[in-house]
């Protein structure tokens, strides 16, 4: 008699793979009725992965058109089976499949859109955490400035567009018609989730977004001042900053305000 | 222990009568607290770190009893059991301090291929083995007795060498394990195996039986699919009315997945089965959480 093992082996690479080893290890009448028991599972396998996708990536398929995006579901089933327990995690790997698959490959913006819907479930379901406001920043005192950090929401994530990829989404999912795919105009985003717990994004210009990266790495109040200046005149860099720090408080994108006498314990003699 | 006598089985206290939590009905619940007794909420649809999931459940949660049912335990595998999965479902657990954990009597993957579905075992005495086995861990590492629930299916394998009901009644004793006995999964195996529903029921040892489920499904030809996208039909009811009579009353919910109606049609379908019991629900003080019975 078989091993649970090898059972179990034929039935997932059936399910995978459709090989043919598994017909006879169930009991049928005919052919025909081993054939249409064995389809259930298969079926429901290809349905269940299939739906996933459809959910995840909605406007994808709505930009691909149920021809591709039906191309897409068979090519990224049958070469990315789930290692997951869940799955929330079963289409991790989409941007990458369209990245560097035929024809997909040849229009990176698909590749960028399920990258941004990816974000989006990221920000949905990111841990929690207490926001700060104003008034911490109003009682830090004057010597502990230049070596102020910020800790951001779990939820807050940055992402580069090559692409009109972000217009393109928002106009299907508002069901119109998207612009033709371009690359003329590269456009760095901010996603987070605010505090009624609804995802939101915006675009940020590219002293902010300087300013955001330095900041989300941990880089210090005087370290964002510096790369101010690429864009600002020395006298108004530390005011600059200042601002968008503010305006990221009102947004609900800070967790902590950090001076180094605090961010470093005491050694213990 | 004392050799021959019989310990009865520690259950948990009966929850009454409960739905599955659903997204589309998230505020509803929160908003009036509808008169559910119960919730219970998919394992793996909450192992996430935060946002709005998390954030009802916990508010719902001060509320309500919540019960923990998973699809990923994959019991029947013969991949190592996932000691990841468990650490998270025990998480979980701590947060959410559910009244019981319940998982499926089946496997989902193999070679580390998940196939998100709840694909049946054959029925012999090497399952039987393995699958206590990994039962008796997942007890020993939660802490806790849980339940196993018997599964749709729609192939029996040449390899079994007993019934569903057999198998089902043996890994309990064995495993020392609860049953969460699935009405519709019942109805729908009898169907499309062609056995007496009645016949399984009898042959289910009513001391483990810790639950019911009761669910709708969907006919494809010659076969029943469990599609939980439907009203409990009449041939369920009149199965639940026949565990009732042998099981006396049993906590009950109704799962729905998928063509998710208005939380009050689901409450009016609850409400049926809330009359279809007429006696009341025995209330037990046993701890089944010390499962070891001959600790003093
Ligand atoms: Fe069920």
């Amino acid at each position: 008699m078989q091993t649970l093992r090898e059972l179990q082996s034929r039935f997932i690479n059936y399910l995978t793979e459709g090989s043919a080893e598994m017909g006879s290890m169930i009991y049928a009448d005919s052919q025909a009725e081993q054939q249409l028991r064995l389809d259930i599972y298969k079926n429901a396998y290809r349905i269940r992965l299939r739906q996933v996708l459809e959910t995840d990536h909605e406007i994808l398929w709505a930009y691909l058109g149920d021809a591709l995006f039906g191309q897409m579901v068979n090519g990224y089933i049958a070469s990315h089976p789930s290692h997951h327990t869940s799955l929330r995690n079963f289409c991790d790997q989409l941007p990458d499949y369209l990245a560097d698959t035929s024809p997909f490959d040849q229009h990176p913006i698909l590749a960028e859109i399920a990258t941004f819907e990816r974000l989006l479930m990221d920000v949905f379901d990111a841990g929690e955490a207490e926001l700060t406001d104003l008034s911490t920043l109003r009682a830090l005192k004057p010597e502990n400035w230049p070596t102020m950090r910020l800790r951001f929401h779990p939820s807050v994530q940055l992402l580069q567009a090559d692409w009109n990829s972000i217009e393109s989404w928002k106009a299907l999912k508002t069901e119109t018609d998207p612009p033709a795919a371009s690359d003329a105009a590269s456009q760095h985003w901010l996603l987070w989730r605010d505090t009624d717990r609804l995802s939101q994004f915006r675009p940020v210009e590219a002293d902010e977004h300087a300013l955001l990266s330095l900041a989300v790495s941990g880089k210090e109040f005087s370290a964002l001042c510096e790369t101010l200046l690429n864009w600002h005149p020395v006298n108004e860099a530390s005011m600059v900053a200042l601002r968008y720090i503010t305006e990221w408080l009102d947004q609900g994108l800070i967790t902590k305000i950090v001076s180094d006498t605090e961010n470093h314990a005491p050694q213990l003699v | 222990m004392v050799s021959g006598v019989i310990l009865p089985v520690m259950t948990y206290p009966p929850l009454g009568f409960g739905l599955g939590l659903r997204v589309p009905h998230f505020e509803h619940v929160l908003q009036h607290k509808p008169p559910v007794d119960w919730f219970e909420v998919l394992s793996e649809n909450y192992m996430v770190a935060g946002g709005k999931p998390r954030y009802y459940l916990n508010r719902i949660r001060e509320h309500y009893p919540v019960a923990m049912h998973g699809v990923s335990l994959s019991i029947g595998s013969t991949d190592p059991l996932d000691f990841d999965y468990l650490r998270k479902l025990k998480t979980l657990a701590n947060e959410v301090q559910p009244a019981w954990i319940s998982d499926h009597l089946c496997w989902t993957s193999c070679h580390n291929i998940n196939s998100h579905d709840l694909l049946p075992l054959p029925y012999n005495e090497a399952t039987l083995k393995h699958v206590a086995e990994r039962i008796r861990q997942v007890q020993d590492f939660l802490g806790r007795r849980i339940l196993m629930e018997n599964v749709s299916s729609y192939l029996t394998y040449r390899a079994s060498e007993m019934t569903e009901w057999e198998f089902l009644t043996a890994i309990a004793e064995q495993a020392d394990c609860l049953i969460l006995l699935d009405i519709n999964n019942i109805y729908v195996s009898a169907c499309n195996h062609g056995f007496q529903p009645e016949y399984y029921l009898q042959h289910i040892n009513a001391s483990r039986v810790q639950q019911f489920h009761l669910a709708g499904h969907t006919r494809q030809g010659d076969f029943l699919i469990d599609t939980h996208d439907q009203p409990v039909p009449d041939p369920v009811w009149a199965l639940y009315t026949q565990a009732l009579a042998q099981f006396g009353p049993v906590t009950t919910m109704i799962e729905r997945d998928d063509n998710i109606p208005a939380f009050d049609e689901l409450l009016g379908e609850l409400n049926q089965a809330r009359s279809l019991v007429h006696k009341p629900f025995a209330k037990t003080e046993q701890h089944p959480e010390s499962h070891h019975a001959d600790t003093p």
